[in-house]
């Protein structure tokens, strides 16, 4: 644990796992007697000050001399952000939650199921794998047609079907899982 | 004196509410019509009157022609603004309305019907000394046939479905040996598609650019064109960026593309506003496609250049008035570009994204026009189209006004649906736009965008969303951060003075 900057005392540091796509970053909060920290990883502490939260979302923060901001919001367990116009979807989890979910995953194996959900209704065309089949990330799984267009939908990582829901020819609603992969 | 007294506007979304602001500025009271699911949506609060239409689906309700003429009628409209889509270019609604005493803001029935079919367009074309692409869109019976017609065009050509469309049926053949085995696969699956095997061809232009040219009509015999719009930047025949002007087109080709439109427009007898669009090769020459007979998206870009209001111009013209100026007088000033902000996910090969519209943030500033009908709130369905809405930057000319629209997509802010905002935004700074080497197969051929998010975007994310968690925001109401600084001097001053402060 690094000291910080030395020279004020901790008060309380709140480390946070933030999952952004294939990624992981350590964030840590500390708040210090002078004042509140972050640190991301293993890097340095830098002084930040909180700008604005607004009641649609923004939250503005100064980082060292930089301005960071964004709009800020929640979709199921997630929190997405507007950066620049791009849009970003993170899962955050507290250093508590994150012990909590490696403990379920006993530490050993991790046996993650991932579901395919239709993004939308639709009617599913075709299903062009079997179950059992292993297949890489990127991998058609099911084409689904929907507001007059073939839409396919792919395998978010590597793994095996290991389920399939439904048949071609059956109308979806949007969110159903069609296809489970482990 | 306004054109109408009162009119119907016969469509939903962004192009209802642009209609409606034409309309009030010319002091016509407007009348919306809704689908159950647009029951509280912002052309039917914009509006001075609205009448529900019952159902869910477009053709339970803004499809219903019978409907609405019964309600424009009712509500004591004088005319009906169709928009784009859905009835705007049905002769047989155009028809209904005028036989049902009401104005049409469009072309006459008749204009219409010339243009709605590919083949009898061409020939009304060619009669006129309209260029088309050399070809035939006769159906072909055999593949030997073919080959000979082929011969006297020159390859590359186009083999296409006669009942097609969208790219299904289509081949393209390169050499005279493969003609005959690529008819047969493209009849094969015309046949499977769309039940109907017939084949036409014609010349394959290589690397097009989609130009089309603006043109208004009046019922006094006054054609005028208002210069071009470059469309190029599609994804599956869709525009995402439309621009005028067109960074291929100068001033002697703009007259040239726009003499024939106008003569396009007079060979049908063509009235209201209409675009001519055509494929534009890489040497220069042009080849007419097809009329679209209605305003289109993209037409606030030709407005910002040209200083004309279209949706006015429509307006005025259906009430007979004449044009107010001539060819001479128009005059592209500046360059204005167009980004379709969709609900797609340009990360996901452009795979519509439907939700709640959660947040949302617009850019300002100078030249930024936002035609929309966006909010928070809002659900994004798989009812009706993914446009959100239309930003469209002006400025001096192009590589600021590619800055602009640079700018002003990094202040859009839209949650809770993904949108191509981040295309888009890569897009204005891609090497081949900015110097304006566009075709049609733009996008399909260097939108290869990587999977990971970019490291100064990941930190900065991840700080956002870790702070995000740590002040409860978002799952508490927001929290409001008590400023840093101590009470201000001029603060404590007006207290101490007994002054009202808050």
């Amino acid at each position: 644990m690094s000291e910080g900057n030395g020279v004020s005392r901790l008060l309380a540091s709140t480390a946070y796992r933030v999952e952004i796509g294939e990624r992981t970053v350590t964030v840590t909060v500390v708040d210090r007697e002078d004042g509140r920290y972050v640190r991301l990883d293993e890097g340095d502490e830098q002084r930040i000050d909180v700008l604005a939260t607004t009641t649609d979302g923004e939250l503005s923060v100064l980082v060292g001399g930089s301005v960071l901001r964004g709009l800020i919001g929640r979709q199921d367990d997630r929190v997405t952000m507007a950066l620049d116009g791009q849009l970003v979807s993170a899962l955050v989890l507290d250093e508590r939650a994150a012990r909590l979910a490696s403990a379920a995953a006993g530490g050993r194996h991790r046996h993650v199921e991932a579901a395919v959900r239709a993004p939308m209704p639709g009617l599913v065309v075709s299903i062009p794998v079997d179950r059992g089949q292993v297949v890489t990330r990127g991998a058609t799984l099911v084409v689904l047609s929907a507001m007059k267009m073939q839409n396919e939908l792919t395998a978010p990582s590597d793994g095996m079907v290991s389920e399939i829901l439904v048949s071609p020819g059956q109308t979806v609603d949007q969110n159903q899982v069609l296809v489970r992969l482990e | 004196m306004p054109p109408f007294s009162k009119l119907l506007v016969a469509n939903r979304g962004e192009i209802a509410v642009r209609v409606m602001r034409g309309c009030r500025e010319l002091g016509v009271r407007t009348v919306a019509v809704f689908s159950d699911p647009d029951r509280a949506a912002l052309h039917v609060r914009t509006a001075d009157e609205a009448y529900p239409l019952g159902g869910l689906t477009a053709a339970e309700s803004y499809l219903r022609g019978d409907r609405i003429i019964e309600i424009a009628r009712a509500a004591g409209a004088e005319a009906i603004h169709p928009g784009y889509g859905f009835l705007a270019e049905n002769p047989d609604f155009a028809q209904a309305c005028a036989d049902a005493g009401l104005v049409f803001v469009g072309p006459p029935p008749a204009a219409m019907r010339a243009m709605g079919s590919k083949t009898a367009a061409r020939t009304v074309m060619q009669a006129a000394g309209v260029p088309v692409v050399p070809g035939t869109l006769d159906p072909i019976p055999t593949p030997e046939e073919a080959a000979r017609i082929a011969e006297g065009i020159g390859y590359p050509i186009a083999l296409k479905a006669v009942s097609g469309g969208g790219g299904k049926g289509m081949r393209v053949v390169e050499r005279p040996e493969d003609l005959v085995a690529s008819f047969r696969q493209a009849s094969d699956e015309a046949l499977a598609a769309f039940g109907d095997p017939s084949m036409y061809l014609e010349r394959l232009v290589v690397r097009p650019r989609h130009v089309e040219i603006q043109i208004l009509a009046d019922h006094h015999g006054n054609v005028v064109h208002l210069g071009e719009r470059e469309c190029s930047v599609q994804r599956r025949h869709q525009k995402l960026v439309e621009e005028a002007p067109s960074p291929a087109v100068g001033p002697e080709l703009r007259a040239r593309m726009g003499d024939v439109a106008v003569r396009a427009a007079q060979a049908v007898g063509y009235t209201n506003a209409g675009t001519c669009e055509m494929l534009l090769d890489q040497s220069g020459e042009f080849f007419f496609l097809e009329v679209n007979a209605r305003l289109q998206v993209e037409h606030p870009v030709t407005e910002l250049v040209t200083g004309i209001d279209l949706v006015h111009w429509q307006l005025r013209v259906a009430a007979g008035e004449p044009l107010g100026f001539r060819q001479d007088d128009v005059q592209i000033r500046g360059h204005a570009v167009e980004c379709r902000i969709q609900a797609e996910d340009p990360f996901r090969r452009f795979f519509p994204s439907t939700g709640r519209v959660t947040s949302v943030r617009e850019p300002a500033g100078p030249g930024i026009r936002i035609d929309g009908a966006l909010e928070p709130g809002q659900d994004v369905t798989p009812l009706y189209d993914s446009l959100l809405s239309k930003l469209i930057v002006w400025a001096e000319d192009r590589p600021r006004a590619l800055e602009r629209m640079h700018r002003a997509l990094g202040e859009y802010g839209i949650l809770g649906v993904s949108t191509t905002t981040p295309f888009h935004r890569w897009l204005m700074r891609h090497p081949p736009f900015v110097v304006g080497d566009l075709d049609t197969e733009l996008v399909a051929r260097e939108w290869q965008p990587a999977d990971n998010v970019p490291d100064d975007l990941l930190a900065r994310a991840a700080i956002l969303a870790a702070l995000s968690e740590h002040l409860g925001q978002g799952r508490a109401a927001a929290v409001a951060v008590a400023p840093a600084e101590p009470e201000p001097r001029w603060l404590q001053f007006a207290r101490r003075a007994g002054l009202r402060v808050p």
